[in-house]
C-alpha cells in the first residue's frame, strides 16, 4: 500500500489534489482511499489531506502516520510545520518551490524534487496572479516524480471531476510534469505495491 | 467535494465519501420528502442531497426548517401522508429528535434515516464515536452500522424496504469522517437496479383529508401493551426480512452481506467482535500470521437492532474467549456492544460459551489503530479471565509514526 | 371489532390499526347530559355605536374595512349617513371616547378610517339601492347636513325631490361654515355632486320666501340658523363689529381676507373657535373673550386645544359692556369682570359681573360669536318658535305648519353635523309617512342583527388574543405650519393604515367568526353553519364555558343550562 499526505493551507485544494490523485490512481487499478484531516477547516490555515493506493481492497481506516510521499503545495509551510514527519526512507518530498534550494532542510533520506508551480498556475491563470491556485499543477508533478499514475491517468481524471474546465488544469498539470526537477535521488528505493 | 453526476442509467464506479453515497442511496430510492438540518459532520450529506434534487424526476420536497426536532416532525408529518421520507443528522442533532424518534415509531413510520456518529458533547467533538446512536437504542428505530460507503448507500435503499414493510423506521449509520468525509470507490446501481428492488411505497395506513381521523389519540392501559408489543414484533420481523433483502440485493449487484459478517471464524479460539469501520482495519490485523497462529478470528455486527443473538451464538458458540470493541460506553457499566452481546451469549450452554473481554476505546474519534487492535487481541490471548471484564484502552502508535499524532499523556505505546 | 353509535370496541390484537388512530368518533358519548351552563352567542353593543351620534354600526363597518371590502364598509355607513367623509371630518366622535382599546395600547381612531370609507364612497361613487322615484315629489328647503340627508333619504324611499338653496353653492354650513382646514371645500362638493347622482335635484342661488316654501306643501324644514345673538351692549353697531357665522361664510366665499392686526372674539362655542382660528390664518392677533371659564366652553375639546396651539389668546370670566370708536379709527371694547355663582336653566354655572371691575382693550374689529337663532322671516306660518327654533311635534310636524324641521333650525338637535344629518332622515322618514301613509322603521343597524343593548366592556374581553398595538393616526400638520394656510389640520389616512387600524379594532361584543371557540370546544360541539356563523350542539355541551372564556369579544354568554 502506498500512502500519500498532502499539505497546503485552506483554500488551495488539497483535498481536491488527493481526489484528482484517487481518481488518476483509480483508472489505474488501485483501490483507493482519500480523506481530509478529520476536523474543522477554514482559509489559510495550514491543512492536511491523504490517499491511500493499493492493488488489494483498501481496508485500513486509520490515520496515515507513516505516509511514502509528501506533496507541498505551500512552500512557506516548511517554516513552522515538520513536513516530513513519519515520512519512510526512499520516499517522495514533491514541493512547490520558486527553485531547489528550498528542499534543503530536508534529509537526504527522501528523493527531493521541486518545481515552481505557483508560476505554471499563474501563467495558465488557475486563481489569481497573487494567489494562485497550484493543486492541479503539482498533481501533474507528483505523477512525474513518484510514477505513480501517468500523465494520461492524471489528464482523464481531470475530465472526470472537472468537464469543461479541464483542459486549463491538464496544461498546467502537463507543463509541472515536464518541468519538476529531483535534486537527490536517495539511496534506499521507495516502497511499491 | 466532487460535483455530482446524473443518475446513472447503468451502474457504475463512482469516488464519492460515505456522505455522498448515503445521498446517492436516498436519491435512487425516489425519495419524495426530505427535511434536515445541517450539523457537522452530516452537512455534506444533504449539501448533495440538495444538489441531486434538482434534477429529480418525480414530485418531491426539501423542506428546510430550523432545528432536528423540527426536521423530525415534518418527517413524522410527511410519511403519514404516504410518501417516502428521509433525513440525516448526527450527535446534538439526533439528541434534539429523540422524543420525536419514539413518536416516529410509535406512529409505525417508514422513515429512514442516516446517523453520523458524532461524539456527544461536552467537550464539544465533530469526531466519530457511537454514543449518539446507541442512546437512542429503546426509541423502536431498527439500526444498522455501516463499515464502507459502498455499505452506506447500499443500506439506504434496502433500509427503505425494511422500513415499508415492517413499518418500522430504520437508522443507518456511519462513523465520523472516517467513513462520510473518506472518498473511495463506489458502485453506484442504475437507477433501474434500485426500481427493481424497491418499488413505490403502498402505505397500510395515512392520513387522507377526504377521510378525516385522529393520528396519536389517547391510547388506554386495556390496548396500549399490545400496540408496543406490535412493534416489537414488527422489529423482530426485520431480523428475518434483512437477509431477504441481502440476498435479492446480491442477486440485482453482485454485492453479498450479512446482519453479522464472519472472517476465519471455523477454527477460532478467540473472536473479535466489532461495528462500524473498526471492522475494516480488524480485518488486516486478523491476516497476520500472529493473529493466524493464534487462531483469531473476527465478528462484525452490521444489524444492532433488532438485535441478532440467535445468529451471534450461531457464530460464537464453542469459541473460548470473545473480545468485543466499543466505540462507545454506557457509563456505570459496559461498552454496549459488550453488553448486548454477552445477553445473547447468556442463552449458551456453560460448555460453549465464551469468555467475554470489554474494551472501550476510540472515543471522540481516537485512532483505532491496527496496533490498538492488536493490543486488544494480546491483552485478550494472555489473560486467563476477563478481570475487569471491561478494560480502556487509549492509541497505541505504530512504529515510527510521530509522537504528538496522539496528544493524549497515557497509553500510549508502539 | 365492535362498533355501536360511533363507539368503537377493540376484541382482539388483530382489531388494533397499524398505527394509533381514530377508527370511530366520539359522538356516542353524549357530553351534553350533565351540563348545568350552556354558551349562547348573543352579541352586545360596542361601546362605540351606543354613543354614536348618527347610530353607525361602527364595528361592523370596521370589520368590512379590516376585510378589504371597502363597499361593504360605504354600505355599512350609508345605512345611517349618506356622508361619512364629512363626518369623519368633523363629528367630534364621541364613539372614540368610550372606546376599549384605550386601556390596551390606545383608542382606536374610529374617525380617519370613517373619513377613509366616505372617501372611497366619493371615489368609488358607492350608492344605496335606490328604487323608482313613483311617490310624490318633496321639497328641501335648506342644503346643510340635514337638508342633504333628508334629500337622500326621502330619494331612498321613492322620492322624486328637490332642494332649495339660497346660496349660490349647496352644503349650508358645511360649504360656508365650518372652515376649510377642517373640511376641504372638495370634499363638501364630492358630496354634493354625489348626491345629485343619486337624481335629486338641486336649485342653488335663490332665497325662497316664506309664501314659497309654504307653497311647496308638505316640506322638509332645513334652513339652519339665520342670525347671530346680538350682544345687546352699546356701540355694537359700529362698523367692525362683525357676526361670526358672515364672517366665516365671507372667508369661505373668498371675500373676507382680514380685519385688521389685532382682533377680540367674543364666545366660547365652535363658531369661536372657527373664527378665532380662521383669523389666525389671516394673520391676525387674536383673543377669545368669553364669560365663563374654559371649563364650561361648550367648543369641541379638540378645537380649543388646537386653537391654542395656534397662538389663539383665551380671557375667562369676561363678558363685553361697551364697543366705542377709539380717536384712531380702531375700537375701544370694555369688558366685566365675571364671577361664577350658582347654576343657570342649562345646568351650567351663572357668570354674574362683578360691578366696577372693568378693563378696556384696543382692537381693530369685534367679532360676535354667541351662537346663533332662527331667522324667524322664513319660519313658515303655524309653525312655533322657540328660543331661536322651530319646534317639532311628535309626528315630525312644526306645529300646523306643513314642514319638517330638521338640523339646527329645529329644536331638540344638537350642536353637531352628525346630529343635523340623523335629524334630516329622521325629519325624511317622517315625511314620508304623511305622504304615504307608510311609518318607516327607525334605521337601527345593530338591534337588527339582534344586538343586545347591554354594552360590551374592556373587562369582558379576552384580550389575550389580541395584540397591544398602537394606533395608526392619520398625520397632523404643525401648529406653526399650520397658520400658513387653510389646508387641512389632519391628513388622511392611508388605505392600509386604515385596514390596519380597522383589524386594531376589538369589535367588542361582536361575532366575527374567528374561530376561536371552534377550535377550542373540547366536545367539538361547535360547528359552522353552512351560511356562517356557528350552531352548539346541545346534546355534546358540557357547559364547560372554555367558547365564553376564549371569545376575544364577548359574544358568547354562559347561562343556566334549561
Amino acid at each position: 500500500m502506498i500512502e500519500v499526505r498532502m499539505h497546503g493551507r485552506g483554500g488551495q485544494g488539497a483535498v481536491l489534489a488527493s481526489l484528482l490523485l484517487a481518481h488518476a490512481a483509480h483508472r489505474c487499478g488501485y483501490h483507493v482511499q482519500v480523506f481530509p484531516e478529520f476536523g474543522v477547516e477554514r482559509r489559510g490555515v495550514p491543512v492536511t489531506a491523504f490517499a491511500r493506493l493499493d492493488r488489494r481492497p483498501i481496508r485500513l481506516r486509520t490515520r496515515v502516520l507513516r505516509p511514502d510521499h509528501v506533496l507541498i503545495l505551500d512552500p512557506a509551510l516548511a517554516h513552522y510545520l515538520p513536513l516530513t514527519d513519519g515520512l519512510q526512507p526512499g520516499g517522495s518530498v514533491v514541493m512547490n518551490a520558486a527553485g531547489p534550494e528550498a528542499l534543503e532542510p530536508f534529509a537526504r533520506t527522501f528523493r527531493l524534487a521541486w518545481v515552481d508551480g505557483s508560476a505554471i498556475a499563474a501563467r495558465h491563470k488557475i486563481g489569481t496572479a497573487t494567489a494562485p491556485i497550484v493543486n492541479t499543477t503539482m498533481v501533474g508533478a507528483f505523477a512525474r516524480v513518484t510514477g505513480l499514475v501517468g500523465k494520461d491517468d492524471v489528464a482523464a481524471a481531470m475530465e472526470e471531476l472537472f468537464g469543461a474546465k479541464a483542459a486549463v488544469n491538464r496544461a498546467a498539470a502537463f507543463d509541472a510534469y515536464d518541468a519538476v526537477q529531483v535534486v537527490h535521488e536517495p539511496a534506499t528505493a521507495a516502497a511499491g505495491v | 467535494m466532487t460535483t455530482t453526476v446524473p443518475a446513472p442509467a447503468a451502474s457504475r464506479t463512482s469516488i464519492l465519501t460515505g456522505n455522498q453515497a448515503a445521498a446517492w442511496g436516498a436519491f435512487l430510492a425516489r425519495t419524495q420528502v426530505v427535511s434536515a438540518y445541517p450539523i457537522t459532520p452530516q452537512t455534506t450529506i444533504i449539501e448533495t442531497l440538495a444538489d441531486l434534487y434538482q434534477r429529480a424526476t418525480w414530485p418531491s420536497r426539501f423542506v428546510n426548517v430550523e432545528s432536528e426536532h423540527s426536521a423530525m416532525a415534518v418527517c413524522i408529518g410527511a410519511s403519514i401522508t404516504g410518501t417516502r421520507v428521509f433525513t440525516a443528522t448526527s450527535a446534538q442533532g439526533l439528541a434534539l429528535m429523540h422524543e420525536l424518534l419514539h413518536w416516529a415509531a410509535g406512529s409505525r413510520l417508514p422513515i429512514v434515516m442516516v446517523d453520523v456518529n458524532r461524539a456527544m458533547a461536552p467537550g464539544w467533538s465533530i469526531w466519530t464515536d457511537q454514543n449518539d446512536s446507541l442512546s437512542q437504542r429503546d426509541t423502536g428505530w431498527a439500526q444498522v452500522y455501516c463499515s464502507t460507503a459502498q455499505d452506506v448507500l447500499d443500506h439506504v435503499v434496502m433500509a427503505f424496504r425494511l422500513a415499508e414493510t415492517t413499518n418500522v423506521p430504520v437508522m443507518v449509520v456511519e462513523d465520523a469522517f472516517v467513513l462520510s468525509h473518506t472518498a473511495e470507490a463506489v458502485e453506484v446501481p442504475a437507477q433501474e437496479v434500485v426500481d427493481n428492488f424497491l418499488p413505490p411505497r403502498t402505505p397500510s395506513f395515512k392520513l387522507d383529508v377526504e377521510k378525516p381521523a385522529a393520528f396519536g389519540g389517547l391510547l388506554g392501559p386495556d390496548w396500549y401493551q399490545e400496540v408496543r408489543q406490535d412493534l416489537h414484533d414488527s422489529m423482530l420481523r426485520i431480523g428475518g426480512l434483512l437477509p431477504k433483502a441481502y440476498a435479492d440485493w446480491a442477486r440485482l449487484t453482485g454485492r453479498a452481506y450479512d446482519v453479522v459478517e464472519t472472517w476465519h471464524m471455523d477454527d477460532a479460539r478467540v473472536a473479535l467482535v466489532t461495528s462500524g469501520t473498526v471492522s475494516q482495519t480488524a480485518q488486516e490485523v486478523v491476516e497476520s500470521d500472529w493473529a493466524r497462529r493464534e487462531k483469531v478470528g473476527l465478528v462484525q455486527i452490521r444489524l444492532f437492532r433488532p438485535f441478532p443473538a440467535a445468529r451471534l451464538r450461531e457464530v460464537l458458540g464453542g469459541v473460548e474467549k470473545v473480545a468485543v470493541i466499543d466505540r462507545n460506553c454506557s457509563y456505570g457499566h459496559h461498552g454496549i456492544f459488550f453488553q448486548e452481546l454477552k445477553s445473547a451469549l447468556y442463552g449458551l450452554p456453560d460448555a460453549r460459551r465464551p469468555k467475554a473481554y470489554g474494551y472501550v476505546m476510540g472515543l471522540g474519534g481516537r485512532d483505532v489503530s491496527v496496533e490498538s487492535i492488536e493490543d486488544v487481541l494480546r491483552r485478550t490471548v494472555s489473560r486467563p479471565a476477563p478481570e475487569p471484564e471491561t478494560t480502556w484502552l487509549g492509541a497505541v502508535l505504530p512504529p515510527g509514526a510521530p509522537v504528538k499524532a496522539c496528544a493524549c499523556g497515557e497509553e500510549v505505546t508502539r | 371489532m365492535k362498533k355501536t353509535d360511533g363507539r368503537v370496541q377493540f376484541e382482539t390484537r388483530g382489531d388494533l390499526p397499524a398505527t394509533a388512530q381514530s377508527l370511530g368518533g366520539t359522538s356516542w358519548n353524549r357530553t351534553g347530559s350533565w351540563k348545568f351552563l350552556e354558551p349562547l352567542y348573543k352579541d352586545l353593543t360596542p361601546p362605540c355605536s351606543h354613543v354614536c351620534l348618527t347610530g353607525l354600526d361602527v364595528v361592523a363597518m370596521m370589520h368590512k374595512v379590516e376585510q378589504g371590502d371597502w363597499d361593504g364598509a360605504a354600505r355599512v355607513a350609508l345605512d345611517v349617513n349618506p356622508f361619512p367623509a364629512v363626518t369623519g371630518r368633523v363629528c367630534p366622535h364621541p364613539c372614540e371616547q368610550p372606546c376599549n382599546r384605550k386601556a390596551y395600547g390606545g383608542g382606536v381612531v374610529v374617525h380617519a378610517v370613517e373619513a377613509a370609507v366616505g372617501d372611497h364612497k366619493l371615489a368609488k361613487a358607492v350608492r344605496p339601492e335606490l328604487p323608482e322615484a313613483v311617490h310624490p315629489r318633496v321639497h328641501v328647503v335648506g342644503s346643510g347636513p340635514a337638508g342633504l340627508s333628508a334629500a337622500v333619504a326621502l330619494r331612498r324611499l321613492g322620492h322624486p325631490v328637490t332642494v332649495h338653496e339660497a346660496a349660490p353653492e349647496a352644503g349650508g354650513l358645511l360649504r360656508y361654515g365650518i372652515p376649510a382646514y377642517r373640511l376641504p371645500t372638495e370634499v363638501v362638493r364630492a358630496e354634493v355632486a354625489w348626491v345629485r347622482s343619486l337624481g335629486v335635484e338641486i336649485e342653488t342661488g335663490r332665497r325662497l320666501a316664506r309664501e314659497e316654501i309654504e307653497a311647496l306643501g308638505p316640506t322638509i324644514f332645513a334652513v339652519g340658523f339665520g342670525r347671530s345673538r346680538p350682544l345687546g351692549i352699546p356701540g355694537e353697531d359700529l362698523p367692525n363689529v362683525l357676526d361670526g357665522m358672515s364672517f366665516l361664510a365671507g372667508v369661505r366665499r373668498g371675500e373676507e381676507t382680514g380685519l385688521g392686526a389685532e382682533v377680540a372674539v367674543v364666545g366660547g362655542g365652535n363658531t369661536a373657535m372657527d373664527v378665532a382660528r380662521t383669523l389666525r390664518r389671516l394673520g391676525t392677533r387674536t383673543t377669545v373673550w368669553y364669560r365663563r371659564t374654559e371649563r364650561e366652553m361648550p367648543a369641541f375639546r379638540l378645537e380649543v386645544d388646537e386653537a391654542k396651539e395656534e397662538g389663539v389668546g383665551f380671557r375667562f370670566l369676561a363678558a363685553p359692556v361697551r364697543v366705542e370708536a377709539s380717536p384712531t379709527g380702531r375700537l375701544l371694547v370694555t369688558f366685566v369682570r365675571m364671577e361664577l355663582s350658582g347654576k343657570d336653566a342649562s345646568g351650567r354655572s351663572k357668570p354674574v359681573p362683578v360691578a366696577g371691575d372693568e378693563v378696556t382693550v384696543e382692537v381693530d374689529a369685534l367679532v360676535k360669536a354667541l351662537g346663533e337663532v332662527l331667522d324667524d322671516e322664513v319660519v313658515p306660518r303655524g309653525a312655533a318658535t322657540r328660543d331661536g327654533r322651530v319646534g317639532v311635534a311628535p309626528d315630525g310636524h312644526a306645529g300646523e305648519a306643513e314642514a319638517f324641521p330638521a338640523g339646527d333650525c329645529a329644536d331638540g338637535t344638537g350642536a353637531t353635523v352628525s346630529e343635523a344629518i340623523r335629524g334630516g332622515r329622521l325629519a325624511a322618514h317622517a315625511l314620508h309617512a304623511e305622504l304615504t301613509g307608510q311609518a318607516v322603521p327607525a334605521a337601527a343597524p345593530l338591534a337588527d342583527r339582534g344586538v343586545d343593548p347591554a354594552v360590551a366592556k374592556f373587562k369582558q374581553l379576552n384580550v389575550a388574543r389580541f395584540r397591544k398595538e398602537a394606533p395608526h393616526a392619520p398625520d397632523v400638520v404643525a401648529p406653526g405650519e399650520r397658520v400658513a394656510s387653510f389646508a387641512p389640520v389632519e391628513g388622511r389616512l392611508p388605505a392600509a393604515d386604515a385596514v390596519a387600524e380597522a383589524a386594531r379594532c376589538f369589535k367588542c361584543g361582536t361575532c366575527v367568526e374567528c374561530d376561536v371557540c371552534y377550535h377550542l370546544c373540547p366536545d367539538m360541539a361547535i360547528s359552522k353553519k353552512p351560511g356562517g356563523g356557528y350552531v352548539i350542539d346541545l346534546a355534546h355541551c358540557k357547559g364547560c364555558g372554555v367558547c365564553a372564556q376564549e371569545c376575544p369579544r364577548a359574544a358568547i354568554e354562559l347561562r343556566k343550562s334549561t
